[in-house]
Parts: structure tokens; C-alpha cells; sequence
């Protein structure tokens, strides 16, 4: 997974980005969520700016955990989730996500992350319905209103399609 | 299952700050929180599951920080083998003090093997000298 870039990634961003591995989505991503984290505490929704992270929002989907804590809803989905995804998940719980697809892989260590409280990032591969293998890298970041009790997920994945030979 | 926890120095205990399942990542994120001097300590500790044994051994493999190094004597990681859970977790608040134990506890052992030493010593001195002096009371 080290070797990933990835097409989503490379579409939307430009030559403003830092090279090598600050470049990759998730550590951009939690660089910006650490912005708005100050003295560990967790931050809100309300504080993130998708206008101030363009070139990743695309690749981000939120999920909402308050009441919905066994099963989060999609609240919000980039546009880069269409292409790997059958149905449209807003408003949609994790537990309809298709398997096999970007999301699917990107929602399976949720709970962990609500468990522990802090962003995890993992990366791996699944086969498409088509067979093509797919090797993705995800993040999952804890938000919060009140800055302790998590309330919601910043996540955001992005994947490459390999070439089997 | 291998993992690579990000922990932080601050307030006085470790504290996870991110995981990965990639090492380069973690270390390159960890360097990162270094730079920024946002933290006293920042280390990467690598986590291992055997899934056969149920049992996570775990090790260090990134060390960082302007008081790190002072940070990890006073509170270091806990014994390699433990059960399931992350190293934080176990060695944020409960490790510094288990570690403190072993160091005294390893400390009260070799009080007593320096006592029990002196005591032979002297026991054996008295039992020669005994022995030098006996014949001429017999």
C-alpha cells in the first residue's frame, strides 16, 4: 500500500500540493482536522470549511452517529464516492453500503474509532464486482459538538485500480 | 493484526494520538508532530496480535520529542507480552506506575541479597574465628 496514489486524488488537486508523502489524502486530511483540534479536544462539524479543503472534500463523507450510534447514517458523500458506489447513500445507514466497494472498506473500523476516540487510518484491497482489484487507503477522523463526546465522522478514502500480472 | 499507534506526551502521561496499519505512515506522521513542537514526546509503537495466542506484544520503534527520552525513563511501555488492548491504553496511565513498581521491586531484591550476603559473611567469619579459638578452651 505504500506505493498508492491514486486517481481521485491526482484529479482535482494541482501543483499547489507538497510532494511524496505529504501529498497522500489522509495524512492532508488529518493535518486540516488537527487544525481544528486544539488541546485534544475534538472538533466540530460546524468548524469545517469545505470551501478551505476542496481538493479533498470530493473525496470525504461524513456519517452522523448521534442516535444512530449501532448503525451511522450518511449525512454527506463526495463526489468521488459515486463512481464506486451503486446507490446514492446520503441519508442512508452504513449497514446499506454495498460490499465490495470504497465505502464498504471505509466504514468497517467505525466502531473502533468511536471506541478509541481518535483518528485511525487503514488501507487494504477488495475485488470490484467486476474482479478488478482495487487497493484503497481510508481515514476516520472523530468529531465532536461538544468537543468531548463524538458526535459524527469526518472519513475519507481514495483508491487506484491494480494491475494484476 | 499489526498496528502503529501514534502516542503523544502531554499532561504528564501518554496518550494515543492516531492509528495506523501502516508503518511508513505512522512514522512520517509521528516526525511530523515532532516538527511541530506541539508536544512534549511523540513515539510510534508498533503492536503485534497473535491471533494464536492471543496475545499482543509490542515495541517501540519511533522515538521523538524534546522531553521524550525523559518522558519513556519515567514512563515506559509495559512488560512485551499483554493481553489484547492498545499500548496507551495499558501504558498511559496504568504503565508508568507498573513500571515504577518493577524498578522498585527490583530494587527491595537486591537490598535483601545484599543483607543475606553480610549475614553469611559475618555468620562465616564468626564460625572461623570460632574455630581458630576453640582448641585452646578444649
Amino acid at each position: 500500500m505504500d506505493s498508492l496514489t491514486d486517481a481521485t486524488e491526482r484529479q482535482g488537486t494541482g501543483d499547489e500540493l507538497p510532494k511524496g508523502m505529504e501529498r497522500r489524502l489522509v495524512l492532508r486530511l488529518l493535518s486540516y482536522w488537527r487544525s481544528l483540534s486544539e488541546d485534544g479536544v475534538l472538533p466540530s462539524f460546524a468548524a469545517i470549511d469545505p470551501s478551505a479543503m476542496k481538493d479533498m472534500w470530493e473525496s470525504c463523507f461524513v456519517l452522523d452517529i448521534v442516535g444512530h450510534e449501532a448503525d451511522p447514517v450518511f449525512r454527506t458523500v463526495g463526489a468521488a464516492f459515486a463512481e464506486h458506489s451503486p446507490i446514492d447513500l446520503v441519508d442512508r445507514r452504513v449497514s446499506e453500503a454495498r460490499a465490495n466497494t470504497l465505502v464498504y472498506a471505509s466504514v468497517s473500523y467505525i466502531h473502533e474509532v468511536i471506541c478509541k476516540g481518535v483518528p485511525i487510518s487503514r488501507g487494504g484491497e477488495f475485488y470490484k464486482a467486476d474482479g478488478v482489484k482495487v487497493l484503497y487507503r481510508s481515514i476516520v477522523l472523530p468529531m465532536s459538538d461538544d468537543g468531548e463526546t463524538i458526535s459524527g465522522l469526518l472519513c475519507a478514502a481514495n483508491c487506484r485500480e491494480a494491475i494484476e500480472g | 493484526m499489526r498496528a502503529f499507534e501514534i502516542h503523544t506526551f502531554t499532561g504528564g502521561k501518554w496518550k494515543i494520538d492516531s492509528v495506523f496499519d501502516d508503518r511508513e505512515l505512522a512514522v512520517f506522521e509521528a516526525q511530523r508532530i515532532d516538527e511541530s513542537s506541539r508536544y512534549a514526546g511523540v513515539r510510534v509503537v508498533e503492536e503485534n496480535f497473535d491471533e494464536d495466542t492471543q496475545k499482543t506484544t509490542a515495541r517501540t520503534i519511533f522515538r521523538g520529542g524534546r522531553v521524550e527520552n525523559d518522558a519513556n525513563r519515567r514512563h515506559p511501555l509495559p512488560p512485551q507480552k499483554r493481553a489484547p488492548g492498545t499500548a496507551a491504553q495499558r501504558g498511559g496511565a496504568a504503565g508508568p506506575a507498573r513500571g515504577a513498581k518493577r524498578v522498585r521491586k527490583s530494587e527491595k531484591s537486591n537490598t535483601a541479597l545484599v543483607i543475606m550476603l553480610t549475614v553469611i559473611l559475618v555468620g562465616g567469619l564468626a564460625a572461623l574465628t570460632a574455630l581458630h579459638f576453640l582448641p585452646r578452651f578444649v
